[in-house]
C-alpha cells in the first residue's frame, strides 16, 4: 500500500502548520464528542427517571381484581411540586409494594422522600407537616424517585376510605387523572411521561446540532491539509502517484486526527459526567451512573466518528483534483442557477404542512423532517446569495480590497458560503430558540398571581373545614359549591370548591388546614406552570450552551477555511506582494470576503429560524396574537458576536497571510 | 502619482510590427541617463554566493537583457535591483533615491509606484477580469475605479488583445495572459520594468512576439527594461545584454547583442 507509506513520510516531514491543523481537528472532534455524548446520555437518563416515576401513574384494573386503590395528587409547596400518593387496601389479596418503599403503607402511616422530609422538618408543622397526618415510618428510596430533590409523599389510608370515588372513576374517561382514585393491582415499572419524552427529543436534536458543525470543521481541515501539501503532492503526482492516493492520504490523516479526537473526547466525556450530573434538568440533578452511556454507545462512537470524519474529508476533496502540475483550481464563472430558489417554497410548504399534521396528532418526526428540509434549503440557496453579494460588492467597489473580495466571492460562491456555513447553523438554531422561548415564557399556563387551590371534600365536613381555614389565616376562605353531585368525578356526598388566599404563602397554610381538618379531602393544585417554568429554564440554559458551542465550532471552521484559501492562493499572493500590493489591501480583501457572507448568511439564517419557530408555535395551536415578539435584542447581540468572532479569526490568521505572501517569489 | 498625471496613451498598434524592426540595434547614446543603478551588489545564501559584486546601470527607455547559465544569479540580480530582496552589500539607486536600505513597506511602495513586473506566469489575479487586473495598480495608487478601468482599457488594442477585456485569466491563452501582464506592468508608467523569463511558459513564436511587444511598449512609455532570458533572440531584441557567470558579470556591458551560445 502506497498510502500508509506516504502518510508516514508526510507525518515525519510535515510542517508544524500541518500538525497544528490536525491538532485543531482533533480538538474540535473531541469537544463535539464530549458535548454530543452528554446530550445523548440525557436520553437514557431520562428513561431511567421515567421508570422511577412510572409507579405514580396508577394503572387501572377492574374493581373486582383490585388489591388497592391509588390516588395521585399534584400537591405544591411554594413554587415546588410535591407528588402525593394516597394508597388504601381493598381488603382482597395482598396489595403491591410501591417502588422505593419497604412495605405497602399501613393506614395512618406516611413515607416521605428525603428531600420532602428535610423540607417538612424545617417548616412549622401548621405550614406543611399537618398535611400528612400519620406516623412517618420511612424514607422513599431512590428507585422510586426521579432525582434526589424529588418531593414525594405516600400516605397510607384505611381500607374503603378511597373507595368512594371508585364508582365515579369507572365513569371517568381518563382513569389516571390527577386526584382520581383508581383501583390497582400493581405498579408500573416502566414509562415515560410526556414531559420527559419532550426533553428526550430536545436532547437528541441538540446532539445532532452539535455534531453537524464538527463535520463542517473536518471538511475544512481536509481541504487545508490538502492545500498545505499541494506542492509536494504535485511532485509525487509527477512521479506517478494517483489522485486516489492523494485523497486517500488526506483521508487517512483526518481519520487519525479524528480517532485521536474521539478517544480524547470519550475520556473527556467519562470525566465530565460526574460534573454534568450536577446540572439540574427537569427539576433535579442526575445520578452520575444514570447519565453514563453504555459501552455499546462508546464503542459505536469510536467506530462511527472517525469513519464519518474521513468520509466528510473525502467528500470535501472530491472536487479538488490533483493534477501533476498541482491542484487544479481553474477559476470560472460558476454562477449558481436561480432555479435553486424553487426548493425554498417546496421545503417551506413541506414544513408548514407537516407542522400542521403534527398539530392534528401527526408525528413529531414529520415536522422535524420538515424543519430539516428548511435548514437544507439554506445550503442550497446559500451559494446563490453569496454570489449575489459578491457580484454586488464587485459592482459597487471603489477600492481595490472590495473589488478583489467581491470578485473572489463571485469566482467561488460555494467556497464563500462553505466558510460561513457553521455560522448559518448557529444562527438558525439561535433564531428558532429565541423566537420560541419568549412566547413560551409569555404563555401563562400556571396560576400566576391568583392564589387558589381546588378542593373536594365530604359535604358534612364543609363547615369544620371552613372554620379551620379561617383560623389558619383570616385572609383566606373556603368557597364551596352549594350543590353536591352533578360532577361524575364526585362521589356521593362530596362537594367541590376552592380555597382563596391573599398570598401563595397563606395558601400553603390554608391548604394544610384543609387537609388537617379533613384527612379524606382532596386538595389538588396541578400546575402546568411549574413543570413549564422548569422546562423554560432548562431550555434557556441549553440554548446558551448550544449557541456558544456552535459559535466556537463555526469560528474554528472559518479559521481553517480561510487558512486553506490563503495556502491555495500562495503563488498569487506572493506575486501580488511582489508587484507592490500592500498586505493591508490583501487583509482588507479577506475581511470583506469573509464577513460579508457571514453577516448576511447568519442574519438570514436567524430570520429563517425565527420564522420556523413561529410556524412551530402556530402548529402547536398558539393563537397568533399570543405569539410574543422574538428576542431581537439577544439575536442582534449574537449576530454581533458572530461578526466579532469572524473578524477575530481573520485578524488572527494575518500572520499566515504575511508569511505566505512573503514566501520566495521563485518557483 | 496624482490622478492628473495618468500615463500617456500608448501609440499605434504594435502587434503588426515586423520582427526586423524590433531587432534593429539602437545606439547606446539613445538610452539617455541611467534611471536605475546597482553598484557592487553582493548576495549570498548560506555558503552559496549568488551575487559577487555586480554593477549595472539601466538607462531611461533602455532594454537590457541578462543572460547566463542556470544558477548564475540572474534572478537574484533582478530581485536586488527591484527591491524584492535587499542585497547583502552594495547600493541600488533609483534616480536620485537610494532604495536598497528601505524597509519592506517602503520597498513595496517603490515597487508599486516605480516598477513594473512581468514574470513567467501566474501573477494575474485569477478572479479578476483582464481589464481589472490591468486597472488594479492604478486603483492601488488611489485612482478612482472608473478612470483606472478606462485607462486600462486603452492598453488592450495596442497589445493586440482587444475584446478580451472581460475574460478571466483562466480563459486566456498563455500569450494573451502575458500581454495582459505587460499592460499591467506598464499602466502606471513605471521607471523600470523587470521581466524574469517572461516567455519561458510560451512556445517560441509566441514568446518572441510577446518580448517584441514588451520591448516596444517599454520603449514607447520611456521605461527602462531588464529582461532575464535564455533565448539569444530575445536578447537580440534588446538594446544590449549582459552575461552573468557565478554571480559576476562575465563580460562588460556591451552595446551589441550577445553572441549565440
Ligand atoms: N532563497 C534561496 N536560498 C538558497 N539559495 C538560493 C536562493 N535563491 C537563490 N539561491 C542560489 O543562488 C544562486 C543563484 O540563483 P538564481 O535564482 O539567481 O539563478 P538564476 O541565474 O536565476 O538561474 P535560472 O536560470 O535557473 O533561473 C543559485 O546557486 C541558487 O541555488
Ligand atoms: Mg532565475
Amino acid at each position: 500500500m502506497v498510502v500508509p507509506r506516504l502518510a508516514a513520510l508526510f507525518w515525519q516531514r510535515g510542517g508544524a502548520r500541518q500538525r497544528a491543523t490536525l491538532a485543531l481537528t482533533a480538538a474540535g472532534v473531541a469537544a463535539s464528542v464530549v458535548l454530543a455524548l452528554l446530550a445523548l446520555s440525557v436520553g437514557p437518563a431520562l428513561s431511567t427517571r421515567g421508570d422511577h416515576v412510572a409507579w405514580r401513574t396508577a394503572v387501572a384494573v377492574d374493581a373486582d381484581q383490585a388489591t388497592a386503590v391509588q390516588r395521585t395528587t399534584a400537591d405544591r409547596f411554594g413554587d415546588r411540586q410535591i407528588t402525593r400518593v394516597d394508597l388504601a387496601p381493598t381488603g382482597r389479596g395482598t396489595p403491591p409494594v410501591p417502588p422505593g418503599l419497604r412495605a405497602f403503607p399501613a393506614p395512618g402511616v406516611v413515607w416521605l422522600s428525603p428531600a420532602l422530609a428535610a423540607l417538612v422538618a424545617e417548616q412549622p408543622h401548621e405550614v406543611l407537616a399537618d398535611r400528612y397526618p400519620g406516623e412517618v415510618v420511612g424514607e422513599i428510596g431512590p428507585i422510586g424517585l426521579a432525582h434526589p430533590d424529588d418531593l414525594v409523599v405516600v400516605v397510607g389510608r384505611p381500607a374503603g376510605s378511597l373507595a368512594s370515588s371508585i364508582d365515579a372513576q369507572s365513569r371517568y374517561a381518563a382513569p389516571t387523572s390527577d386526584g382520581v382514585a383508581v383501583p390497582i393491582a400493581g405498579f408500573a415499572r416502566h414509562g415515560l411521561t410526556s414531559e420527559l419524552e419532550l426533553y428526550r427529543t430536545l436532547a437528541r436534536m441538540a446532539a445532532v446540532l452539535l455534531v453537524v458543525p464538527t463535520f463542517l470543521l473536518v471538511g475544512a481541515a481536509a481541504r487545508l491539509t490538502a492545500a498545505q501539501r499541494e506542492q509536494r503532492l504535485a511532485v509525487l503526482r509527477l512521479a506517478g502517484a494517483t489522485p486516489g492516493s492523494v485523497v486517500g492520504l488526506t483521508a487517512l490523516e483526518i481519520l487519525g486526527a479524528a480517532l485521536l479526537g474521539t478517544v480524547v473526547g470519550l475520556v473527556g466525556y467519562v470525566a465530565a459526567v460526574p460534573v454534568a450530573a450536577h446540572v439540574p434538568l427537569a427539576g433535579g440533578a442526575f445520578a452520575a451512573e444514570d447519565l453514563r452511556l453504555g459501552a455499546g454507545w462508546l464503542l459505536a462512537t469510536l467506530a462511527f466518528v472517525p469513519v464519518a470524519a474521513a468520509g466528510s474529508a473525502v467528500a470535501a476533496l472530491r472536487k479538488v483534483v490533483v493534477g501533476p502540475l498541482g491542484v487544479s483550481r481553474a477559476v470560472g464563472r460558476r454562477r449558481p442557477s436561480l432555479l435553486r430558489f424553487l426548493v425554498v417554497p417546496v421545503a417551506w410548504v413541506a414544513f408548514v404542512s407537516s407542522a400542521r399534521t403534527m398539530r392534528d396528532g401527526g408525528s413529531t418526526l414529520g415536522a422535524l423532517a420538515g424543519l430539516g428540509a428548511v435548514i437544507a434549503t439554506l445550503a442550497v440557496i446559500g451559494p446563490w446569495v453569496a454570489w449575489a453579494l459578491g457580484a454586488t460588492l464587485a459592482r459597487l467597489a471603489r477600492r481595490p480590497a472590495t473589488l478583489i473580495a467581491g470578485r473572489r466571492i463571485v469566482a467561488d460562491p460555494r467556497a464563500a458560503y462553505r466558510t460561513v456555513s457553521g455560522m448559518v447553523l448557529a444562527g438558525l438554531v439561535a433564531g428558532f430558540l429565541f423566537a420560541v422561548v419568549p412566547t413560551l415564557r409569555a404563555a401563562d399556563l400556571g396560576d400566576g398571581g391568583t392564589a387558589e387551590v381546588a378542593v373536594q371534600l365530604p359535604q358534612d365536613q364543609g363547615a369544620a373545614v371552613r372554620a379551620a381555614v379561617r383560623a389558619a389565616d383570616p385572609g383566606s376562605r373556603l368557597v364551596l359549591s352549594d350543590r353536591s353531585g352533578g360532577d361524575p368525578a364526585l362521589a356521593a356526598g362530596e362537594v367541590q370548591g376552592y380555597v382563596e388566599a391573599s398570598s401563595p404563602a397563606q395558601l400553603d397554610r390554608a391548604r394544610t388546614a384543609v387537609l388537617a381538618a379533613a384527612p379524606g379531602a382532596l386538595a389538588s393544585s396541578y400546575d402546568n406552570g411549574l413543570t413549564y417554568a422548569l422546562l423554560l429554564d432548562d431550555l434557556g440554559r441549553a440554548s446558551v450552551v448550544m449557541a456558544l458551542a456552535t459559535l466556537v465550532m463555526a469560528s474554528a471552521a472559518i479559521a481553517i477555511s480561510t487558512s486553506a484559501s490563503i495556502l491555495d492562493q500562495r503563488t498569487t499572493l506572493a506575486r501580488l506582494r511582489l508587484v507592490g500590493t500592500p498586505v493591508s489591501v490583501l487583509q482588507r480583501a479577506r475581511r470583506w470576503q469573509t464577513l460579508l457572507p457571514l453577516v448576511f448568511a447568519s442574519s438570514g439564517a436567524m430570520a429563517s429560524g425565527v420564522v420556523a419557530g413561529v410556524v412551530m408555535l402556530l402548529a402547536f395551536a398558539v393563537a397568533p396574537e399570543r405569539i410574543a415578539e422574538p428576542a431581537v435584542g439577544q439575536l442582534v447581540l449574537l449576530a454581533l458576536a458572530a461578526v466579532v468572532a469572524g473578524a477575530l479569526v481573520v485578524a488572527a490568521t494575518r500572520p499566515l497571510l504575511v508569511a505566505t505572501s512573503r514566501s520566495s517569489p521563485r518557483g | 502619482m496624482s490622478a492628473a498625471t495618468l500615463p500617456p496613451p500608448p501609440a499605434g498598434t504594435w502587434t503588426s510590427a515586423p520582427t526586423t524592426a524590433i531587432r534593429r540595434p539602437r545606439p547606446a547614446s539613445a538610452s539617455g541617463p541611467a534611471v536605475l543603478v546597482g553598484r557592487d551588489l553582493h548576495r549570498s545564501f548560506g555558503a552559496t554566493t549568488a551575487l559577487a559584486g555586480v554593477t549595472l546601470a539601466i538607462g531611461r527607455g533602455e532594454a537590457v537583457a541578462a543572460m547566463g547559465p542556470s544558477g548564475s544569479g540572474k534572478s537574484t540580480l533582478l530581485h536586488c535591483l527591484a527591491g524584492i530582496e535587499p542585497p547583502d552589500r552594495g547600493e541600488v539607486w533609483l534616480g536620485p533615491d537610494r532604495i536598497d536600505h528601505l524597509d519592506e513597506r517602503r520597498r513595496t511602495a517603490v515597487r508599486r509606484r516605480r516598477f513594473g513586473f512581468v514574470f513567467q506566469s501566474g501573477h494575474l489575479l485569477p478572479e479578476l477580469p483582464a481589464v481589472e487586473n490591468v486597472a488594479l495598480p492604478l486603483m492601488l495608487e488611489g485612482h478612482p475605479r472608473r478612470r483606472a478601468v478606462a485607462e486600462a482599457r486603452r492598453w488592450f488594442a495596442p497589445l493586440g488583445i482587444d475584446g478580451l477585456e472581460h475574460r478571466l485569466p483562466g480563459e486566456l491563452s498563455g500569450g494573451q495572459a502575458q500581454r495582459v501582464t505587460i499592460a499591467r506592468a506598464l499602466v502606471t508608467t513605471p521607471a523600470v520594468v523587470f521581466a524574469d523569463e517572461p516567455t519561458a511558459a510560451l512556445d517560441r513564436t509566441t514568446g518572441r512576439e510577446v518580448v517584441a511587444l514588451l520591448v516596444q511598449a517599454a520603449r514607447t512609455s520611456g521605461a527602462g527594461l531588464l529582461v532575464v532570458t535564455h533565448d539569444p533572440e530575445v536578447a537580440e531584441a534588446c538594446d544590449r545584454s549582459v552575461l552573468l557567470r557565478d554571480g559576476a558579470l562575465a563580460a562588460p556591458a556591451a552595446p551589441t547583442p550577445a553572441g549565440r551560445r
